[in-house]
């Protein structure tokens, strides 16, 4: 995407009118790490405008019944304290490795050991925990390696930006040569009807995003392990989508909430 | 005069700053203020755009829940308070209306102009009375399928293509009002820059 590409779409972007994957490219061209011809000055004023646009609107007192409901809310919700990208990544990594691998892994095992040791009735149950356990492995594979991808030497971590006010966040550890990428987030764990996937966007104007796995929840953390495949054909930027459960149902993302650039 | 009306808008946003950063520090009577000045504009979006109060009335319960959550990310440069929150409840409330299947989320679009406005509650200020006049009249000043456009944009949660599919419109024609439209908004609601 050019710069004179990009401001053909910045209305558009401002008042979050874009399809999915045209949003991402627009997000992954303004991170680009290239003289720009006034992208951001042009997306700043665009967002100036849409900010006006909820003026024109008469202000409705919500009913009293709401406020308790926030109060009920934030007692006790988590407040998020930002340390550094690069300490964030590795103290998420650390909490992954510590608690699953000391704890998940040997309770499972544990819960097993004690079940095998009860009648034939309980087989449906031991199934399913040592599925649980096979889970937990991949898990504990998932956050050895990511805890190496961020002691290998030359490797960076990015940060993904939100996309139109989603409310989470993630990192990605990425190796030297990128051809491994790690994501990591305490924010997109997948819900019931939810998922969270991986997109890899590759460079080139037009290219369309390349499916690239799904998030999986650690005790905690949310794992994401950008496919191999998907990278192997080169990186602008990676996304991450909010789909139904079991993945984008039409090859594209339905609404892509966070993307980070990888620049040079 | 202007001067005056600057510097008084100017500390206005300088006190709701203070609000936030006091809401970052764990402050929750200064959500209950940011509530009790901003709830009202996140209902009316949220209204706007689900066409449902029960709706609304969980989107102002997330938003500001994420105010809370967020405000120690809150930065100056990305907008004043009252647009930062503004956008995090038109986000919630559109996040919603796209969970709704296309056919649903198009009629919702194309009725969510309402037939009449709500009484402005006797708080209201004098300054919002004035935003508000000055926004509407800058949209009424379009030439009416670029405010309509404009609109099923942003009141309506639709994108580019899904306005297209609505209106029977050729999506280049969408996308040029748009650019247009959001061009003269520009001039009349910005101040120009020296």
């Amino acid at each position: 995407m050019t710069c004179a590409e990009f401001k053909e779409l910045v209305d558009a972007l401002a008042l979050d009118a874009l399809d999915p994957d045209e949003r991402a490219m627009a997000r992954a061209h303004l991170a680009e790490t290239i003289p720009h011809e006034g992208c951001a000055e042009a997306l700043a004023r665009a967002e100036a405008v849409a900010g006006r646009l909820s003026g024109a609107l008469i202000d409705t007192r919500p009913p009293d019944r709401v406020w308790p409901r926030i109060e009920a809310s934030i007692s006790g919700a988590p407040r998020r304290r930002w340390s550094t990208a690069a300490g964030w990544a590795v103290a998420a990594a650390a909490s992954v490795a510590a608690v699953i691998l000391a704890g998940r892994s040997a309770r499972l095992r544990n819960e097993l050991e004690s079940m095998r040791a009860q009648t034939a009735s309980s087989d449906d149950l031991a199934r399913q925990c040592l599925a649980q356990l096979e889970s937990a492995r991949r898990t504990n594979a998932l956050a050895r390696e990511a805890i190496a991808l961020l002691e290998q030497r030359g490797s960076r971590v990015v940060q993904f930006a939100p996309q139109g006010g989603f409310a989470g966040t993630a990192l990605a550890a990425v190796s030297p040569d990128r051809r491994r990428t790690i994501l990591l987030s305490t924010t997109l764990f997948p819900g019931p009807a939810r998922d969270y996937q991986l997109w890899v966007i590759p460079p080139g104007p037009g290219a369309a995003p390349v499916p690239a796995g799904l998030l999986v929840p650690a005790e905690g953390v949310a794992l994401g392990d950008f496919q191999a495949a998907a990278l192997a054909r080169g990186a602008a930027a990676l996304a991450v989508s909010a789909e139904p459960k079991g993945g984008s149902p039409t090859g594209a993302p339905t609404q892509v909430v966070l993307v980070a650039a990888l620049g040079g | 005069m202007h001067s005056l009306w600057i510097l008084l808008a100017a500390t206005a946003v300088l006190g709701v700053e203070e609000i936030i950063a006091r809401i970052a520090r764990g402050d929750r009577g200064a959500l209950r203020s940011a509530y009790d000045a901003f709830a009202g504009r996140a209902m009316a979006i949220a209204l706007r755009i689900l066409g449902s109060a029960e709706e609304a009335e969980e989107v102002v319960q997330d938003t500001f829940v994420e105010v809370w959550r967020r405000a120690a990310g809150y930065r100056r440069e990305r907008g004043t308070p009252d647009a930062w929150i503004a956008a995090m409840a038109r986000s919630r409330a559109i996040d919603r209306l796209r969970q709704r299947n296309r056919d649903e989320k198009t009629l919702r679009a194309l009725a969510s102009e309402p037939s009449r406005d709500p009484e402005p509650p006797p708080s209201e200020s004098a300054d919002r009375l004035q935003e508000r006049n000055r926004v509407r009249a800058a949209l009424a000043a379009l030439p009416a399928e670029q405010r309509r456009t404009v609109e099923l944009a942003y009141f309506g949660g639709l994108t580019q293509s899904e306005i297209s599919h609505a209106t029977g419109d050729p999506l280049g024609t969408v996308k040029t009002r748009i650019r247009l439209g959001m061009e003269k908004l520009a001039d009349a609601l910005l101040e120009r820059q020296p």
